[in-house]
């Protein structure tokens, strides 16, 4: 168990190693592959990649905070009777929002909050946030009844068996769905640079507006790389949480 | 003392008990038993409320359980279910301080308590930083008992807690409860639908059939009075043997002995033998008796058929 732990931490490491590599020292790779790196030099490079980066992954860290937060808090909330209503509804949008491209929300978005910043936030933190609910409240659901009987037996209050006891055993999936949720805003969030949020979307844009293959490597190489990245050290994560109970 | 009044539970069209009343007396074990979905685990666990009747009432000493916050009620009984039900992410020690918590004890004094209680368990006092997916099933149900009896409640609550445990095990288990049970003294109401097990621990026996309560009396009683066939039926043929395995030989021997006696060679029991062995090893003799000598050797008695039909005839006799 330990082993295949450090193998994980080991993978994780070497991915954010490349991430960082491509981030800071993209001109190494340029020179190691000129004839597919090197841009044919009409574009001018305005924003330097780190910047870049840097926008694109405070956008996803501020999103996906923000959906876990409210998402975790919904999900547990549908386990009060007061809510119980919710559940169902809660379940369906998460199902529906699997379907429903996020471009289609970023559209939406900008009518009501302009270009910039604010529309595509607010579009991954919606987005975000679907996943994230539909295993907090699979992951309750799926907690062993008879632990739950027995925490109401020993004379566990609502609140303190859902904190206590539901929450953290139900945590493997939450995590789970957070770990989907980050990926896929990661991912998502390329699309902000269409109405001016910036990130790797930038480059990606404009190169394929240009035909320029090279500058969209330069944006689409290090996206890959922080969505694996990421997602490495969410496994590690995961198996964390689920070791822990 | 628990009384049971009236209780009824319908669930929708379903009956699963039917106006049953019982008292279950203060310091006695009551073995509630009979086939599955007779209503026993519904029954139980209308005394901490975790199912509230249709009809009719529960009291403990005169007090309507409605009457105190469900919380606090059930942090006063120890419950203790066929699956354990340990919580996975806690330590032993964590789980077995769950109701002291609750109570808001210091520190110390939980600390004192948990190890005591691994102590009455038989478990080693390491197992407190074990968590509960290390534990094999008997161990795992120790713990579970331990965590029932953590704030010491005069009333345990037990729902087949051995069910799942494999019959050597569940047989020490059984033993070892017993003995805890002679010491503690609780209130105990007590699952099963193991016949052996009843007879094994109850003071007295409350066989349920449809939700209803077909017969409670102590276990000697169900031989000598079955209120109908289905007594007879359920509890089976061997039930009277089984009753014998709740005796030793020191409760029905006859005082016969003449001072100096010697007994014959391969025919005597020990004292301390339980009577449905004894009875065993009369049939096995070909005799039509056996000596009964004390732990020094010496003849103390004679062990019969006589004794045996005494001892089932008799009433409640003391329990060996």
């Amino acid at each position: 168990m330990a082993k295949a732990n450090r193998v994980g931490w080991i993978k994780a490491a070497l991915l954010f190693a490349a991430f960082f590599f491509v981030v800071f020292r993209f001109a190494t790779l340029e020179s190691l592959f000129p004839s597919i790196l090197v841009r044919r030099g009409i574009m001018v490079e305005r924003v330097p990649l780190w910047m870049t980066a840097w926008q694109h992954v405070y956008l996803v860290v501020i999103s996906s905070a923000m959906s876990v937060a409210v998402a975790v808090a919904l999900g547990v909330i549908t386990f009060f009777p007061f809510a119980r209503e919710f559940r169902d509804l809660f379940i369906e949008l998460s199902n529906l929002g699997e379907t429903f491209p996020s471009v289609a929300i970023i559209a939406l978005t900008v009518p009501m909050l302009g270009y910039g910043f604010w529309p595509v936030l607010l579009a991954l933190f919606i987005y975000g946030i679907l996943p994230v609910l539909r295993n907090t409240i699979t992951g309750i659901e799926n907690v062993d009844p008879s632990v739950l009987d027995s925490a109401r037996g020993m004379g566990m209050g609502q609140v303190e068996t859902i904190l206590r006891v539901a929450l953290p055993l139900a945590l493997p999936v939450i995590v789970a769905g957070i770990r989907t949720s980050v990926i896929i805003n990661i991912g998502a969030a390329t699309i902000g640079a269409t109405v001016g949020a910036g990130g790797f979307g930038i480059p990606i844009i404009s190169g394929i507006r240009s035909n320029d293959m090279a500058l969209v490597l330069r944006g689409s190489i290090p996206v890959a790389l922080l969505a694996v990245s990421a997602d490495s050290l969410f496994a590690l994560a995961e198996d964390a949480v689920s070791r822990g109970s | 003392m628990i009384e049971v009044r009236g209780v009824t539970k319908e669930y929708g069209e379903v009956v699963a008990v039917r106006d049953v009343s019982l008292e279950i007396g203060r310091g006695e074990l009551t073995v509630l038993i009979g086939p599955s979905g007779c209503g026993k685990s519904t029954l139980i666990r209308t005394i901490n409320r975790m199912i509230e009747p249709t009809e009719g009432t529960v009291e403990i000493d005169g007090v309507d359980v409605r009457e105190s916050r469900v919380e606090e009620l059930r942090r006063g009984i120890g419950y203790v279910i066929q699956t354990v039900g340990l919580f996975p992410h806690f330590s032993v020690r964590e789980n077995i301080a769950t109701v002291p918590r609750l109570l808001g004890w210091e520190r110390e004094r939980t600390e004192r308590r948990v190890m005591e209680l691994l102590d009455m368990m038989g478990l080693h006092r390491s197992f407190a930083d074990k968590r509960p997916r290390e534990l094999s099933g008997g161990e795992a149900q120790r713990v579970g008992v331990a965590r029932a009896l953590a704030a010491d409640p005069p009333i345990l609550l037990m729902d087949e807690p051995f069910g799942a445990v494999d019959p050597q095990n569940r047989a020490r288990l059984q033993e070892e409860f017993y003995s805890i049970q002679k010491r503690l003294k609780k209130t105990v109401v007590f699952v099963t639908h193991d016949v052996e097990e009843a007879v094994r621990l109850a003071d007295r026996i409350a066989l349920m059939r449809a939700g209803r309560v077909v017969q409670y009396t102590t276990p000697e009683r169900f031989i000598l009075e079955p209120a109908e066939a289905f007594v007879s039926e359920f509890l089976g043929i061997e039930y009277p043997l089984r009753l014998l395995g709740r005796h030793s030989v020191a409760d029905c021997y006859r005082k016969d002995a003449a001072p100096g006696d010697t007994p014959g060679p391969g025919q005597a029991v020990p004292m301390d033998t339980p009577t449905r062995e004894a009875l065993s090893l009369l049939v096995a003799s070909g005799q039509k008796r056996l000596d009964v000598v004390d732990s020094d050797g010496r003849v103390v008695g004679t062990f019969d058929f006589e004794s045996v039909l005494g001892l089932l005839g008799g009433g409640p006799g003391g329990e060996g």
